[in-house]
């Protein structure tokens, strides 16, 4: 019993910060579309027809019913819309905003909310601007057209699977609306 | 010998201090065991490192009063983003009586926590668990132990661990399974006796664990271990099954696994059937908490 005491009183000492929340929803709209005058909300339902169509075309799991999209608009158009996703991160889920224009490019992404202990450099904005410019046609696969960062593998597998999720997401039904 | 104790332990925090105010504020937590045996391929980040405690205890002869505790304090460090390296503190103590032993059935023993010995390992990833079809890792630890893990005897054993260790994940990473192929050869001297021995471990463990919940990890891992007596005759071997939980958050995770042995051999006559309690117990329990600073 006191081997069990001692084992769970190894010292805390003082914490660093680790991951936290960067960016607001209402911030990333700011830094991804700074020209656009208003962000309106629209809750889109996804069907089983479609979600069948982003499987296939991202290689990827789509795990909601409702995606929450924010359109940019400017007084009398339209920019492009903002996805916020979230994926899978070691413990928690990683928040990210990707925006795309009304062709289908990726003009921006940013990571809002990142919290684990390590993995962290996908908010590298190097690493970030890979994905600038991208749409459904392209890869967007790890080790392919996006570059690794080594020692944030899972980080950077996750969210590079989601950006592609979401680009087959805006492919599929944004653009058919 | 309770003085021992008192500086094996005082030993033990000051590594922990030291060597946390020396690598603060890169601490980090990463290569996280969701299991209590069984490994995964990942590796620390380079310049990564992280410091947990093992805790371990074997009860159970089917005899008389048996308790074994295996302590150990780990550092381990991200050396490449592939390489990881890691130095081990062991501690022992055990609780024997009434007959628990087969072999020496006199045996009593009262001993509270002791230093045992050290061990080193090294850690290298060959392919990513995340981007290649199967995480491989290849894994060599050099030991010295001063407590013999059975009896409590004063012993000195030299010991070089390897290990193959396999991961495969599904579902987003939320399934993972691992399996470890362990080889050991170990020689050993007995100070009492002057008895020389050496012998080759091998050892299997496999285990599946599921993200139920944000940070939740639960599954169950099995485990076989084996020994060969100057490289020869396999003496005995015993299976172990049974569940783990884990929990992590970005400062710090643990992970808890209850094992209980299913089956053994050679079979201890007239105590539970159908297991090996010479070399090995009823029931192990292993505690592991990581701290990140």
């Amino acid at each position: 019993m006191k081997a069990l005491i001692y084992s769970l009183s190894v010292p805390v000492l003082a914490a660093n910060a680790f991951g936290a929340q960067y960016l607001t929803v209402a911030q990333a709209q700011r830094a991804l579309f700074p020209a656009a005058a208003s962000f309106v909300e629209h809750k889109v339902d996804v069907g089983a027809e479609q979600v069948r169509r982003i499987e296939a075309q991202s290689r990827t799991r789509w795990r909601l019913q409702r995606q929450r999209i924010w359109a940019a608009n400017m007084t009398d158009k339209t920019l492009g819309y903002i996805i916020v996703d979230e994926v899978y991160g070691k413990h928690e889920f990683i928040t990210y905003a990707v925006a795309i224009n009304l062709a289908g490019n990726i003009t921006g992404v940013e990571i809002l909310e990142y919290r684990e202990s390590y993995g962290g450099e996908v908010r590298n904005p190097q690493w970030r601007a890979q994905f600038v410019g991208k749409s459904s046609q392209d890869a967007v696969e790890l080790d392919k057209d996006i570059r690794n960062l080594s020692g944030a593998t899972l980080s950077c597998q996750h969210v590079t699977e989601g950006i592609r999720r979401n680009l087959a997401f805006f492919d599929v039904v944004i653009k058919n609306k | 010998m309770h003085r021992q104790s008192l500086l094996f332990r005082a030993s033990l925090w000051a590594l922990v201090y030291v060597i946390a105010a020396a690598l603060s504020p890169q601490f980090a937590s990463a290569d996280e065991n969701l299991f209590g045996y069984s490994y995964g391929s990942d590796t620390l980040p380079k310049g990564a490192t992280e410091v947990y405690n093992w805790l371990t205890l074997r009860t159970g002869k089917g005899q008389g009063t048996y308790r074994g505790w295996d302590e150990m304090v780990e550092v381990e460090h991200g050396i490449t983003d592939r390489l990881q390296a890691s130095f081990y503190l062991k501690g022992r103590s055990h609780r024997i009586a009434g007959g628990a032993l087969e072999e020496d059935p006199q045996r009593k023993l009262s001993r509270s926590l002791e230093f045992d010995g050290v061990n080193l390992s090294l850690k290298y990833n060959l392919l990513s668990v995340y981007k290649d079809v199967l995480g491989v890792a290849v894994y060599l630890e050099p030991g010295y132990s001063r407590i013999h893990q059975v009896t409590g005897e004063r012993i000195r054993q030299f010991s070089l661990e390897s290990k193959l260790l396999l991961q495969k994940n599904f579902f987003d990473d939320q399934l993972v399974t691992t399996y470890n192929f362990v080889l050991e050869p170990e020689w050993k001297k007995v100070k009492a006796s002057g008895e020389r021995e050496k012998a080759l471990e091998i050892e299997h463990t496999a285990g599946i664990s599921y993200r139920f919940l944000p940070h939740w990890f639960g599954g169950i891992e099995g485990r076989y271990h084996s020994e060969y007596p100057e490289y020869k005759k396999r003496e005995f071997g015993a299976y172990f099954l049974g569940p783990n939980i884990h929990y992590g958050t970005e400062r710090w995770w643990a992970t808890f696994t209850f094992l209980p042995q299913v089956s053994g051999s050679p079979r201890t006559p007239g105590r539970q059937p159908g297991l090996h309690l010479g070399e090995h117990e009823r029931y192990e329990f292993r505690l592991k908490v990581a701290y990140n600073f």
